[in-house]
């Protein structure tokens, strides 16, 4: 009798670990051939749960502007995702160029990088580009890179880079040659027929202009020359420059008097990015009369 | 009369009419100086660009005009073709016992090189590259390295020896 309790104790305890239903369970829930309905518990893999980090941005080396047109940043950027590089979102990754009082540059015209190759299981490497304008102010720009992934979809932001764009003075003068009406010797006020000198200014370079003034000899007989002092420049049209404008040295710079250069976008057509240079000769000396040039003692310079 | 004749005479007038373009870029301006230390020295390249829809070659004479007492660079005209740009090298050294503190300024002067034509007043253009060396104390960490002239005279002893080594071995054989 003993032996036979032992049996049947030692069957259920066999039989409780292997079944997880209520003991009476078929009574409430009769056995049709249905597969019975039941809570599970599911353990899911979530990818993604940590944010991206930008590891690397650039570096950039001094860039130099070029005249009148773009100049292409090309750089990459590196991210770097514990989850795995599949979770980093290769759209997301961009970047933009700032500076204090400058208009902000982003990547391409798409405004993203581009994905080029997974450094290792968890890094990927993305190109960058962005145009600067030749206008675009010199001085330390900074790399604001940003980029997300797929599973935390924080943006995460990269300030940390910078790089320098060079100064570059230039310009394009027109017209090439100043030209003056037939002067009388002891004539006054005898302002340039052909000016202004436009100054278009080609670089991003934000000053004043020089002029420097060479004396100009006779072409006939060179023992004679009209001072380079005899001209004044100004900023204004007519004679009121023959008063007031800047009088010009012979072979020195001469700063014109409230010129700049006015850096910006010359496509704009609101003058901007121009300067304007006109000239006079207060007195014509009284001097042989002839043709006098700068064909002896060579040409006028203008200057940032 | 008098003055017609005059006035026929004395003539300032335009023969040429052409557009001057260039430009000269540099990594160190007025507001960004360059600094160096005692003992250091740098080449500094000045880009020289004819471009901006240029369609002549340009000439253009460097001259070096404040700060020879530390920096060099060759004298001279340079020819840049139309659309392209160059780099003009400017070394920059300063001596050891250069104290720290002092500043130097240095002024290139780029101009294109135009011929003054006769008949009228022909411009040509211009750009200075102004800037400053401050002299600083040497960042920690920067090491000084071997000269081009140590490296060779080390590859020269480690060729001696190996020579003397391999005659060696070969006279006990």
């Amino acid at each position: 009798m003993i032996k036979k309790e032992a049996v049947i104790i030692i069957s259920l305890l066999l039989i409780i670990p292997l079944v997880s239903a209520g003991f009476f369970d078929f009574i409430k829930n009769p056995i049709t051939g249905k597969a019975t309905s039941q809570p599970t518990n599911i353990s899911v893999g979530v990818v993604g749960t940590n944010p991206v980090q930008i590891t690397q941005v650039g570096p950039i080396a001094a860039v130099n502007p070029t005249e009148l047109s773009t100049t292409t940043i090309a750089f990459e950027i590196h991210m770097y995702d514990p989850d795995g590089v599949a979770d980093i979102n290769d759209t997301s990754v961009n970047a933009t160029f700032t500076k204090s009082g400058e208009t902000s540059k982003t990547t391409g015209n798409s405004g993203t990088c581009t994905f080029v190759a997974d450094l290792d299981s968890y890094t990927a490497n993305y190109s960058c580009s962005i145009d600067m304008w030749y206008f675009d102010g010199s001085g330390s720009w900074t790399i604001s890179a940003q980029g997300k992934d797929v599973g935390n979809s924080t943006w995460i932001v990269n300030n940390s880079a910078t790089f320098t764009y060079n100064e570059l003075k230039a310009m394009v003068i027109s017209p090439g040659a100043l030209t003056f009406p037939s002067v009388s010797p002891g004539g006054i006020n005898q302002t340039s027929n052909n000016d202004p000198t436009l100054i278009n200014n080609t670089g991003n370079y934000n000053g004043t202009i020089d002029v420097t003034a060479i004396d100009l000899y006779g072409e006939s007989d060179s023992s004679y020359w009209i001072y380079a002092e005899n001209f004044t420049s100004g900023l204004t049209e007519g004679t009121a420059i023959c008063l007031s404008g800047t009088s010009l040295v012979n072979a020195t710079a001469t700063e014109i008097t409230s010129s700049i250069s006015n850096r910006g976008n010359l496509s704009s057509g609101s003058g901007a990015g121009q300067e304007e240079i006109y000239y006079c000769i207060p007195k014509v000396p009284e001097i042989v009369s002839q043709t006098y040039s700068t064909e002896g003692g060579g040409s006028w310079t203008i200057a940032y | 009369m008098k003055k017609v004749i005059l006035s026929s005479i004395l003539g300032i007038i335009l023969l040429v009419s052409f557009v001057s373009a260039f430009g000269v870029s540099s990594p160190y301006w007025t507001d960004n100086p360059l600094k160096m230390y005692p003992g250091q020295s740098i080449t500094v390249d000045l880009n020289l660009q004819n471009k901006a829809g240029a369609t002549e070659d340009v000439t253009a004479s460097v001259a070096l005009i404040e700060g020879t007492e530390i920096a060099s660079l060759d004298d001279g005209e340079y020819e840049i073709k139309a659309g392209e740009d160059i780099n003009v090298p400017l070394k920059v050294k300063i001596s050891k016992e250069t104290q720290v503190g002092t500043t130097y300024k240095i002024q290139v002067e780029v101009k294109t090189v135009t011929p003054g034509e006769g008949g009228g007043v022909v411009m040509g253009t211009g750009m200075n590259t102004e800037f400053d060396v401050e002299v600083i104390e040497k960042p920690a960490g920067v090491k000084e390295g071997l000269s081009v002239l140590a490296y060779i005279i080390i590859a020269i002893i480690i060729i001696l020896v190996i020579a003397a080594l391999y005659f060696l071995l070969r006279n006990r054989e």
